[in-house]
């Protein structure tokens, strides 16, 4: 047995360890969330409260949210089956609630990429990065959410993890690129003797047994084990996209990918500090009722543009094929997920540049380093989806290396952020 | 009618020990119903076991099976005579 099936095996025994883990994690993700609110910064505060307000901000948006990418990209849902809040209080929520069982219409809807992009549009309408309230809004109603659909799906499991988590929008798309994953053994599985001697335990109610990708898994390594079928393996960074057959790709996956991973999650990171935008607002006004009203809509409008604009490139690439477009999109995953991870980082390092500290080479060597570890990672990965002829292979596979290139581009020079 | 697993079936192995007549099975995909032993759990219980514990409800009656409650005990008793209970 490899020692990372025993890590798995030995997570699976040590449930105690991981519960207290993921309660210690919820006080400090509420501690956090709620603290500014609670002891507000402003006149009559003193200097130790301002710094220790600002280093739990920075520590928030800047370290946690993008740790909590940068884990998922390179190691699956890990965060989420281990240590979520959220999933935690809706566990919880679950084994007390209604326990009604997931309805067709709850299972059947891309409900996660959706509420990721309300999200997205509310913390940008809320100010959340920038206010505890506006964080408490955007934030603390997908929690609330989280332990009221606990309380009425499910016996004891996530069903908010599984059709409904904002987050798990991207994060599923992210995991397809991880080297860690739960390998089933399916002639194991089958061979295992009969009745098998207690139920998968997959809060997520995942089929264990057909399980071949990361997408939905938690990794909580509550499977590890069953039948002597279910192992932690090590896999080829990205090895899941490469392998994917035609009939397990979907346009839906493409288009989050392409419209939000990309498109929403740059211009909700970067597109405020774009100097064309500053002209709009100059243009129709300084009201607050205008910048509020235009805020969603040009968001809106400027991720559906550069994500339109990305789609023709990888329709392009691919040379007008359908399936070959949707595997390209698949193989921006990489440099997506490492775009957005330097993305949030900077809000770190842009707080500290408030404070009177020297950020700007971190700046450029955070993006640097992560565009062009997101460009080396991708572009390997939409060789499936090049064609067999030589002459349109080679036309192809540079169309596609501009591409990465152009999007690398513009990750890395995107306006920095000014708070 | 006896009862069938369908495509939604997600492999939890949940109903598979739950069943008193031994009539569920792993199946090429997903769990499979032997018809010609589900009593609906007519002379064990007082509700289907397997649809009971199933987390997403893909347990539904088999239309190809149409069995009354008396045809249902009769099967019952067909199986206890083989022997497996009591």
């Amino acid at each position: 047995m490899s020692a990372l099936a025993r890590i798995g095996d030995l997570v699976e025994r040590r449930r105690d360890v991981v519960a207290a883990a993921q309660w210690v994690m919820a006080a400090i993700y509420f501690g956090l969330l709620l603290t500014p609110l609670l002891a507000p910064v402003g006149a009559g505060v003193g200097r130790f409260a301002e710094q220790a307000a600002l280093w739990e901000e920075a520590l928030f948006w800047g370290v946690w949210w993008p740790g909590v990418i940068l884990v998922t990209l390179v190691f699956g849902q890990v965060w989420c089956g281990l240590l979520c809040p959220d999933g935690t209080l809706s566990e919880w929520a679950s084994r007390r609630g209604r326990a009604h069982k997931p309805s067709r219409w709850l299972r059947s809807a891309p409900w996660p990429i959706l509420g990721f992009s309300l999200v997205a549009l509310a913390s940008d309408l809320f100010d959340a990065h920038r206010s505890p309230l506006g964080a408490l809004a955007a934030v603390g109603a997908v929690s609330a959410t989280a332990i009221v659909s606990g309380g009425y799906w499910g016996r004891g499991k996530r069903i908010w993890c599984r059709w409904l988590c904002p987050d798990a929008g991207v994060f599923s798309l992210l995991a397809r690129a991880a080297i860690l994953h739960f390998r089933v053994d399916r002639a194991a599985w089958d061979a295992a003797p009969r009745p098998p001697p207690k139920a998968v335990d997959c809060p997520l109610l995942l089929d264990v047994r057909r399980l071949t990708g990361n997408e939905k898994c938690n990794m909580c390594a509550r499977c590890s084990g069953h039948r002597n079928a279910v192992v932690l393996a090590v896999r080829a960074p990205g090895a899941e996209i490469v392998t994917l057959r035609d009939d397990e790709l979907r346009l839906s996956d493409a288009a989050s990918i392409v419209f939000v991973l990309v498109g929403l999650t740059f211009v909700g990171l970067h597109w405020r500090q774009w100097p064309w935008r500053q002209g709009l607002v100059d243009v129709l006004g300084p009201s607050r009722l205008a910048e509020i009203g235009l805020g969603a809509v040009e968001i809106a409008l400027a991720a559906g543009v550069l994500g339109a604009a990305l789609a023709l490139g990888l329709w392009a690439a691919a040379l007008g094929r359908r399936e070959s477009a949707l595997r390209l999109a698949y193989a921006l995953v990489p440099l997506a997920g490492l775009g957005l991870f330097a993305g949030l980082a900077e809000h770190a390092l842009a707080l500290l540049a408030r404070e009177g500290w020297a950020t700007t080479d971190a700046l450029i060597a955070l993006r640097t380093l992560a565009v062009v570890v997101g460009a080396a990672w991708s572009l390997p990965l939409g060789r499936p989806a090049l064609p067999a002829t030589p002459g349109r292979r080679v036309l192809s596979f540079a169309l596609w290396s501009a591409l990465v290139v152009a999007v690398a581009a513009l990750y890395r020079f995107a306006p920095f952020p000014v708070l | 009618m006896a009862y069938q697993v369908t495509a939604e079936c997600i492999n939890c192995d949940a109903c598979e020990p739950e069943c008193p007549n031994e009539a569920i099975s792993s199946g090429s995909d997903f769990c499979e119903i032997d018809p010609h032993r589900c009593t609906q759990c007519v002379g064990h219980y007082d509700q289907p076991q397997c649809v009971a514990v199933c987390p997403i409800d893909c347990i539904v009656l088999h239309p190809d099976y149409l069995e009354t409650r008396d045809d249902l005990e009769r099967k019952y008793a067909r199986l206890k005579a083989e022997g497996r209970w009591g």
